[in-house]
């Protein structure tokens, strides 16, 4: 085991055991300033880290929050049933307490002369709904009734700890029951002042509720008119927005999914947007993993609508059952988080409504697809569009080979050497060194879910798949099967290229046939096509014969 | 988004190592705070930030209780995460997050899986190198040297990125 206190902090921090003299090392390191700032940097970039790799949090905190909830509604449950514990010796106090607040209830009840919980009271300019569409005046609310206030405003008295403000041309509904008051509002504001330790209120809206214990808030729910780009495609997005400000207190809400506290002086705006219709998956589309060709309809940001024209690639490990009934319908494309890269960050720029674009994507979970790797605008050639990749000093493409970048992919044979400052790449490879000469972790050129060279050496026989962009004389083709090896080739497992995108290139051969580069010329982004390949150098392959295009699926 | 859930949740992941007692503790902290709403007390300033405290002491108790940790290290474990607080609840900015994107992406595939497995999956050292038929010492040396070598390359980035 080493002595170098940053593993003895990792192994600490992992949960692993430490021995005494191990212990001491570390404690004695964690005493030192120096050794401390350097924890807290190697700390403090584990948690950038984490931050920005880890999964969203979203469906298994929300899980998670929802244990939390229930699990304090049966401790509330529980306490409410049995009371709090007490040790022995307070029990005579508390029973003389019992009684004493017995005594004070019974005479509360006395002094409300029947006995009675207070009834809500309404006053000022109000109407309650008699019927569907009817109003009328009426001199006191009961529980359950709907109330529209005039322009005059109008107050509410509730269980005699809860005192409601109602603006002009609000609506609520009155709920609860004694010692648990609730109003429902449905649109318009209201300021709640609610008495502390008398009993509980919640505030109800169309988007969750909001629990208090003792606080003034204000509260107002409004439904946006339709602004100018909401309609989509036809249909007119409607909107809710609910805003809390608290003005002393604290409030618990749990509105539009959301669950937390606000303490007085502070305020938050909940909205949530009907989802248009074209934001329903598909049926059949459950569960699909493949690559489609469509249109986007929609203003596009992270998240956009997709007007899917083909089904280009069904991947096998799709469990989609009719992938096609997806044709001509509009999906919703999401870039997950944690797949937010440069290039597509870069590509999502460059994208507009109208552009025909090809995306890999996965049905995760919900309504959308999640892009994966490939986001590209159809007629692009790889790299298009992307950055240049900048020529310092000392920087130069080498062996007469070009290389073209798109992002995680590489064309070419990957060469191309590229120097900058002390980093050196080589056969898309780089080792970086520090000051010292120590080896540190190795890097390379992007090339998330290309192939590299021991994938495809000794390759020869033919590939079906998805061609995903291309040059005058190579492209690049996403493998989904093999569908003959030849008897020369000597790859180990020529599967291992499924799943995987290869650059095919006619430049290896010395005179690339006139009928594969005019094949080449007529095919496009998207399309399915099946080729005749041999493995004769770098990472890339060789177009021999045959390029058809293949109907999709 | 539950900014205070997600936050806290998170957090007391990190500091936990994914460990399965990180949900009790959260639920432990929004328990207390219920409790103190329900007091009449309030939340002065940033009730996230009461959560967040909240947590680090109940993770503090439970290195010495559960890790037999001793109580100078805890504290100083406890202290480093009252420092760092604020790297995994404030949103990265713009500039950090394409840099540690772009850094991510320079490496070879074996490390990138590497990283992906510890902070994509929330994998522990151990459970990697098991399913690596690999040792945890290997596995922590390897992933300390990723680490160095991405806050390099980040630190570059962002000094690149401040000087245009």
């Amino acid at each position: 085991m080493s002595d170098d206190w940053r593993e003895l902090l990792d192994r600490a921090l992992e949960g692993e055991e430490l021995d005494e003299r191990e212990l001491r090392l570390l404690a004695a390191a964690l005493a030192d300033e120096g050794a401390r700032r350097e924890a807290r940097e190697l700390l403090r970039f584990d948690a950038q880290l984490q931050g920005r790799l880890a999964a969203e949090p979203g469906r298994a905190a929300a899980l998670s929050r929802e244990r939390l909830l229930a699990k304090a509604a049966l401790r509330e449950k529980r306490l409410g049933l049995r009371g709090i514990p007490m040790p022995r010796r307070t029990a005579k106090a508390a029973v003389a307490a019992a009684a004493a607040l017995l005594i004070a209830a019974l005479g509360w009840l006395l002094l409300q002369g029947r006995g009675g919980y207070p009834a809500p009271q309404a006053r000022g300019d109000f109407q309650v709904a008699v019927a569907e569409g009817e109003w009328a005046r009426a001199p006191r609310v009961e529980r359950g009734q709907r109330l529209a206030v005039g322009a005059g405003g109008a107050q509410l008295r509730l269980g005699g700890y809860c005192e409601l403000s109602l603006d002009p041309n609000a609506r609520v509904v009155v709920r609860g029951e004694a010692r648990n008051e609730a109003v429902e509002l449905e649109r318009g504001r209201i300021v709640c002042r609610v008495r502390p330790r008398s009993g509980r209120f919640a505030l109800l809206t169309p988007l969750g509720s909001i629990e208090v214990k003792g606080t003034e808030f204000i509260t107002t729910v409004d439904y946006p008119e339709p602004q100018e780009g909401d309609a989509d495609m036809g249909r007119v997005r409607k909107a809710v927005t609910v805003t809390v400000m608290v003005v002393s207190g604290a409030v618990a809400y749990h509105l539009a999914d959301s669950v937390g506290l606000l303490s007085a002086g502070m305020s938050q705006a909940f909205a949530r947007e009907d989802e248009p219709e074209p934001l329903a998956l598909p049926d059949g589309l459950a569960g699909f993993k493949g690559i489609l060709v469509g249109t986007i309809v929609g203003p596009v940001d992270r998240e956009f609508l997709l007007k899917v024209e083909k089904i280009a690639t069904v991947w096998p490990q799709s469990r989609a059952d009719n992938p096609q009934a997806a044709v001509g319908r509009n999906v919703g494309i999401v870039v997950g988080r944690n797949r937010l890269t440069e290039q597509h960050i870069r590509t999502l720029k460059r994208l507009k409504t109208g552009d025909q674009i090809i995306v890999e994507a996965f049905h995760i979970e919900g309504k959308r697809l999640t892009v994966m790797e490939l986001l590209r605008k159809a007629g692009d050639t790889p790299g298009e569009g992307d950055r240049k990749p900048e020529r310092g000093k000392g920087e130069r493409e080498g062996n007469g080979r070009a290389i073209k970048r798109d992002g995680g992919e590489r064309e070419g044979e990957g060469r191309a050497i590229k120097r900058d400052g002390g980093e050196r790449e080589g056969e898309g490879r780089a080792i970086k060194r520090d000051a010292d000469g120590e080896r540190e972790a190795e890097v390379r050129a992007e090339g998330g879910g290309m192939t590299g060279p021991d994938v495809v050496e000794g390759f020869r026989g033919m590939i079906e798949g998805t061609l995903v962009g291309k040059s005058p004389d190579a492209f690049v083709v996403r493998v989904d099967k093999i569908n003959k090896v030849w008897r020369t080739n000597t790859a180990k497992s020529p599967e291992a290229l499924v799943g995987k995108s290869v650059t095919v290139s006619l430049k290896q051969e010395p005179r690339p046939a006139e009928a594969l580069l005019k094949a080449l010329a007529e095919l496009k982004a998207g399309d399915r096509i099946m080729v005749g390949v041999v493995h004769r150098a770098g990472s890339g392959l060789a177009l021999v014969e045959v390029l058809r295009k293949l109907e999709a699926f | 988004m539950d900014q205070h859930y997600q936050g806290v949740w998170s957090y007391a992941r990190f500091l936990m190592r994914g460990a399965a007692e990180a949900e009790d503790l959260v639920h432990e902290a929004f328990l207390l705070a219920f409790d103190r709403l329900a007091s009449g007390e309030e939340f002065t300033g940033d009730p996230g930030l009461w959560l967040r405290g909240t947590v680090r002491n109940l993770v503090k108790a439970w290195w010495r209780q559960r890790r037999k940790l001793p109580q100078d290290v805890a504290d100083h474990l406890g202290e480093l995460a009252d420092e760092v607080d604020d790297a995994l609840t404030a949103a990265a900015g713009a500039e950090l997050r394409a840099a540690l994107d772009h850094c991510l992406g320079l490496l070879v595939p074996e490390d990138r899986q590497l990283v992906a497995r510890r902070y994509e999956d929330g994998l522990r050292i151990a459970d990697i190198a098991r399913q690596m038929s690999s040792n945890a010492a290997t596995i922590r040396v390897q992933l300390f040297r990723i680490r160095q070598a991405l806050r390099r390359c980040v630190e570059t980035q962002l000094s690149r990125g401040m000087a245009t």
